[in-house]
């Protein structure tokens, strides 16, 4: 997964040529939610459009936004320079794994938790269905029952016989299929459960900025007023 | 999915079973063939009857349980000699007169409850005419 911010400096040429000093057309593409971090020389900027009044000359450039890969490069302005140079910002390794994870992690999640239960519901769909069939099945045989009883013709007797046999092996066949739709249920609730339990146990991947960590220097130093120590940090940037 | 699983299903599909209709019994019906109840008419009496008014004749009694029926019919040695319609009689304790009875014969009497064509048969009762 490769997520592309790009950095266009583009050097002005309109009405500076004259000077030592050119404008410095800076213009961050690619990234919406967060302003990078954009250093010449010396000064740091956080900006996404802006023109910069430089000099003449070698400059160093630097561009850094968190989960991108950190830009160290150096430019050369001359006279009448119109140059336009473009920095593809892209994401780190790390970023980049971790994205991988978490969509993994959240896929497997949806998974574990959203296909079971459309299985059980599937499975109790199909046990209240063959439930109802089963007790229509149940209520024709006794009706064929009921007919054999009042009939006083052997022939219809047999008739309604074997009707009644052929609805109770219906309604056994359909009694079969909600008891066993009843025990996939309990498995598959029993399954679901396992699965929330597994997923419980996988730690949700967390992104950790690497680079910005080896940045930071960690100055500790002794408060003589509290009589304890502190710690001052700074990132180098 | 794991055998096991497979194996499980199939298990509750074999052994699901429902027996609420294995009670349901077919030889209630005394017209049926098959039929192992009680017998639903009897012949109570035979005896000879010397008559007034119509001589000398065989009566044959019987007594009948059983309410679905169209009548009763009486037979002699196989051959059907009567019947009684339920349109006309309307008791379950009643009575044959045969009056084409021989004297001295002996006679295998039968009565039949019928109900459309199907016929439930008493025991015979052999009488001998004095």
């Amino acid at each position: 997964m490769l997520t592309f911010m790009f950095a266009v400096i583009s050097l002005l040429s309109t009405g500076q040529e004259s000077t030592d000093q050119v404008y410095l057309k800076v213009k961050v593409i690619g990234l919406k939610k967060t302003k990078p971090f954009f250093k010449i020389d010396s000064t740091m900027y956080r900006v996404t459009d802006t023109v910069l009044l430089v000099s003449k000359g070698k400059h160093s450039i630097q561009i850094w936004s968190p989960t991108y890969k950190y830009i160290d490069s150096t430019i050369i302005i001359k006279k009448s320079d119109t140059a336009k140079y473009t920095f593809g910002l892209k994401h780190t390794k790390e970023y980049d794994a971790y994205k991988w994870n978490y969509t993994e992690y959240k896929r497997k999640s949806n998974q574990r938790y959203l296909i079971s239960p459309m299985f059980v519901g599937m499975a109790l769909g199909v046990a209240v269905y063959s439930n109802s069939t089963a007790k229509k099945h149940y209520d024709l045989a006794l009706q064929e029952k009921y007919s054999y009883s009042i009939s006083g013709s052997q022939s219809t007797m047999d008739q309604y016989e074997s009707n009644f046999n052929n609805y109770n092996k219906k309604y056994k066949i359909m009694k079969s299929v909600e008891y066993g739709m009843y025990g996939i249920s309990a498995l598959l609730v029993a399954n679901y459960v396992r699965l929330i339990l597994k997923q419980k146990k996988v730690p949700v991947p967390v992104y950790k900025e690497r680079v910005i960590f080896s940045k930071i220097d960690f100055y500790p130093y002794r408060d003589i007023v509290d009589n304890r120590w502190g710690l001052n940090m700074k990132i180098k940037f | 999915m794991r055998p096991i699983l497979v194996i499980l299903f199939l298990s509750l599909f074999v052994g699901a079973c429902s027996s609420a209709l294995d009670d349901v019994k077919f030889n209630d019906n005394p017209y049926d063939n098959d039929y192992q109840g009680d017998r639903v008419i009897t012949i109570t009496n035979v005896d000879t009857v010397h008559s007034t008014t119509n001589g000398i004749y065989t009566a044959v009694s019987y007594t009948r349980n059983y309410g679905k029926s169209d009548g009763v019919k009486l037979y002699r040695n196989g051959v059907k000699i009567a019947t009684n319609y339920n349109s006309i009689i309307n008791s379950d304790s009643w009575y044959f007169k045969d009056i084409t009875a021989v004297s001295g014969v002996t006679y295998t009497y039968e009565v039949r409850l019928y109900f459309g064509s199907g016929e439930a048969r008493s025991l015979p009762y052999v009488y001998t005419t004095p």
